[in-house]
């Protein structure tokens, strides 16, 4: 095994919270070595399909059925489209065992899946960090709203959200980039809830899109979303946050960042003399070569499951169940969200209206449910992502040249439709679990992972809660056909996956402390999902990147 | 040799750029596409062809005129279709004119232009007492064939006004406005 050069700092996974880390850090004057499993993605030089007109495609964004077949589990994401498939992995590029059905949504390169995210971004409130002690579940968070208030602001202000300041308690506003434009039927939704509800309120639903650039973002060399919704094929005008575009770049100019493509981190290596990490092993993705790579600190971003994964494997005499596990709980405690419930209708009185090209956001119902205690028959809370919608006709009845004269009408529309779908917390439960798999391995020897993470009836509660009441919500606003769908999807294909090494303050109870250390090992971060102690409701992305900058100012600050 | 190649290239980089396919080497651009799961006779390839331009002319469009779906519609089919949907569509390509001939009289081959759309009409109309094979070949011709001009350059930058960069979003515009607005962008 050769020994390599000393850095300061090693983050594990160049995705949307590893680069976080990196770019704090970098930001002041650490040197840092970053680690990706996969290829490089540079921002512009390596989005092959960015300017690719629909047109283009041979079937169309469809995909073969020989492509569907040896990738069935990266097919079932909606995102997963012809001109966006080189971003995810490939099915085999890490076989994992399902205990029970769950669909692992992986982006294998630097940027991780930063690069396909859907860019919804909301602040999680106190309600939110509190509901395992209102709803009595899990164990309590070691931080409150107020702890990472700030550093959702930093987040918020350098990578441009687009959002109202709605003033509500349970979505706290932040620092905004302005709103585009709501559909008509969004509005009168709006309108509709607000007439009717004290506690519920239809929003623009914030996402990280630029629509007023400020110095910050051209300094980034980004510029104004152009609206061209095909945005995970990368945006070549940086319009929208990812790491490629944004915080990695920024990292690289400080020129304290040693980027890694094409290392897969095997462990993390313990020195059982000062008790602490002394570094990271990785093996070459092309060489198979292994290498040890040494710093004073080590980051873990490689995602949730990954990130617990590697603590799994990284084992010494002091911590043979996999660092820092001495209470048995690392993979434990998993969650996700609960993305089965939608229910759809036709909007008629709109027939006059439609949209003009193409938004790359929607509108949103923020929580309403079980705020101060589970008083609504079940634990944890939802919010609704509510998407509205005109589409022109395409199946026409007729044949022959009336069809050709249908088909070339501006008027050919279908009615306004609607389809909200429940965005629903999880109880994290020990049974919700990962581990390693004590035979198999991977082509690089790593042990497979095993995932055991299943639905329960609180979570069947909750989407019958959410059906009744916007089955109400959908008679007061004049909406017909109204259809409960179950899409009985497993749960992975949220792609929120979260736990498996969660904050707490005992450490007889979590593996990492309020500042995302090891209890036990103090030199070594955990600040992506694996975290997390709880999953609230909010896609996720912009709390573990404010988590991660908490982090690596945490560290800084110990430093000194 | 050298213009076997040529044309290769000419459909490789047609498909690339989404040029439509021009009829006048459909055939050829065909067997370019390498069609994994369909292996069709000329006459096969006439009917199909045959159904896919009663079923939406659009070649009545000036702009439109040299083009055919034909060999989108096969294309889908082999790589889209799972394998009991394309026996069923091969099967009726297979039994077409034979089908035809004992339903009606007279195998589709041998109709004229009127005798084909009363066929077709009933098909369309789902009254014809016929095999699922036959409506297989019907509702794919006709689905794929209708997905070709309107996913088609022409289709989407003509009465979608598809931009791709700058694009725009307006939501709630009204239908006279919009009409007006595409008038302007004519
Ligand atoms: C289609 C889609 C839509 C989404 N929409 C949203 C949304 O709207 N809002 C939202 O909040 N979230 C969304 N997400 C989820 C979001 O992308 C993730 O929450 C986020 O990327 C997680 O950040 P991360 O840093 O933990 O992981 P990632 O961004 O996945 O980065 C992890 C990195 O670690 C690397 N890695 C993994 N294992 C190893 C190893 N052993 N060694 C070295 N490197 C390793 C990977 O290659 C990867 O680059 C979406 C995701 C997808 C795919």
């Amino acid at each position: 095994m050769m020994r390599e050069t000393r850095y300061e700092a090693i983050v594990i996974g160049a995705g949307m919270s590893g680069s976080w880390v990196a770019k704090e850090l970098c930001d002041k004057g650490v040197k840092t070595l970053m680690l990706d499993r996969g290829p490089d993605v540079k921002h512009l030089k390596d989005y092959p399909t960015a300017g690719k007109y629909p047109w283009e495609y041979e079937l169309r964004g469809a995909m073969s059925t020989s492509h569907t077949e040896a990738n069935p589990i990266a097919s079932r994401c909606y995102a997963y489209k012809d001109g966006a498939t080189h971003f995810f992995a490939p099915d085999d590029a890490q076989p994992y065992i399902q205990m029970q059905p769950f669909d692992w949504i992986k982006g294998y390169q630097v940027g991780g899946k930063s690069l396909m995210w859907a860019r919804q971004t909301q602040r999680w409130s106190q309600y939110d960090f509190s509901t395992p002690d209102t709803n009595e579940f899990g164990i309590s968070w070691p931080i409150a709203y107020q702890d990472l208030a700030p550093w959702y602001s930093h987040v918020e202000e350098f990578i441009g959200i687009s959002g109202e300041q709605d003033g509500l308690d349970v979505l706290p506003d932040g620092v905004f980039q302005p709103p585009k434009e709501i559909t008509v039927v969004d509005k009168h939704l709006r309108h509709i809830v607000k007439e009717n509800y004290k506690d519920r309120h239809v929003i623009y639903a914030r996402c990280a899109h630029l629509t007023d650039p400020k110095e910050i973002h051209r300094e980034q060399g980004r510029g104004q979303c152009q609206n061209r919704t095909i945005c995970e094929r990368g945006c070549p005008f940086g319009g929208y946050f990812s790491a490629n575009s944004s915080t990695i770049p920024w990292a690289l100019r400080t020129g304290n960042l040693t980027l890694r493509a094409n290392s897969v981190v095997h462990s993390i290596v313990y020195d059982e003399a000062t008790g602490k990490a002394e570094g990271v092993k990785v093996i070459d993705a092309n060489s198979k070569e292994e290498k040890v790579y040494y710093a004073d600190v080590v980051f873990l971003n490689a995602g949730s499951i990954n990130s617990t994964a590697i603590l799994l494997n990284s084992q010494s005499d002091r911590y043979p169940n996999g660092l820092g596990n001495d209470n048995g709980l690392l993979g434990k405690y998993c969650g996700f969200h609960n993305y089965r419930a939608r229910i759809s209708a036709t909007c008629p009185g709109f027939e006059d209206k439609v949209v003009d090209g193409r938004s790359p956001t929607n509108v949103y119902m923020p929580r309403y449910v079980n705020l101060d205690k589970d008083k609504d028959g079940f634990k944890g809370a939802y919010g609704v992502a509510i998407y509205t919608a005109r589409y022109r006709k395409q199946e026409i009845e007729a044949i022959g040249e009336d069809l050709v004269k249908d088909l070339m009408k501006d008027k050919n529309f279908h009615s306004w439709s609607i389809i909200s779908m429940m965005m629903g917390e999880t109880i994290p439960k020990e049974t919700n679990s990962i581990a390693l798999d004590p035979k198999a391995v991977d082509q690089y020897g790593i042990p497979l992972v095993q995932i055991n993470i299943g639905y329960d009836e609180n979570d069947e509660k909750m989407m019958e809660h959410f059906y009744h009441e916007w089955e109400k919500i959908y008679k007061l606003a004049g909406f017909t056909n109204v259809e409960r769908i179950d899409t009985n999807q497993a749960p992975g294909l949220d792609i929120h996956e979260m736990g498996g090494a969660r904050m707490g303050k005992d450490p007889k109870t979590s593996i990492l402390n309020a500042n995302n250390q090891l209890h036990a090992v103090d030199n070594v971060y955990v600040s992506d999902g694996a975290c997390m102690t709880s999953t609230s409701y909010q896609n996720p992305s912009l709390t573990y990147m404010a988590l991660a900058a908490r982090a690596a100012n945490h560290y800084m600050k110990s430093r000194v | 040799m050298k213009r076997r190649n040529a044309v290769r290239s000419l459909v490789i980089f047609s498909l690339g750029a989404g040029v439509i396919y021009s009829c006048k080497d459909r055939y050829e651009a065909i067997k370019l596409l390498n069609l994994k799961h369909l292996e069709i006779a000329r006459n096969e390839l006439d009917i199909l062809d045959d159904l896919s331009r009663m079923i939406v002319p659009f070649q009545e469009i000036i702009e439109l005129k040299d083009h055919t779906a034909l060999p989108f519609v096969l294309n889908m089919v082999d790589k889209l279709n799972d394998a009991t949907d394309r026996q069923l569509f091969i099967k009726g390509y297979r039994t077409f004119d034979t089908e035809t001939a004992s339903l009606k009289g007279k195998a589709y081959s041998a109709m004229n232009k009127v005798e084909k759309d009363l066929l077709l009409t009933e098909l369309n109309e789902n009254e014809l007492d016929a095999s699922p094979a036959l409506y297989q070949v019907f509702n794919t011709v006709k689905l794929r064939s209708i997905q070709y001009l309107t996913t088609s350059e022409y289709y989407q930058r003509k009465i979608n006004y598809y931009e791709m960069t700058p694009s725009r979003f307006y939501g709630d515009v009204s239908l006279m406005d919009l009409n007006n607005m595409n008038d302007e962008r004519d």
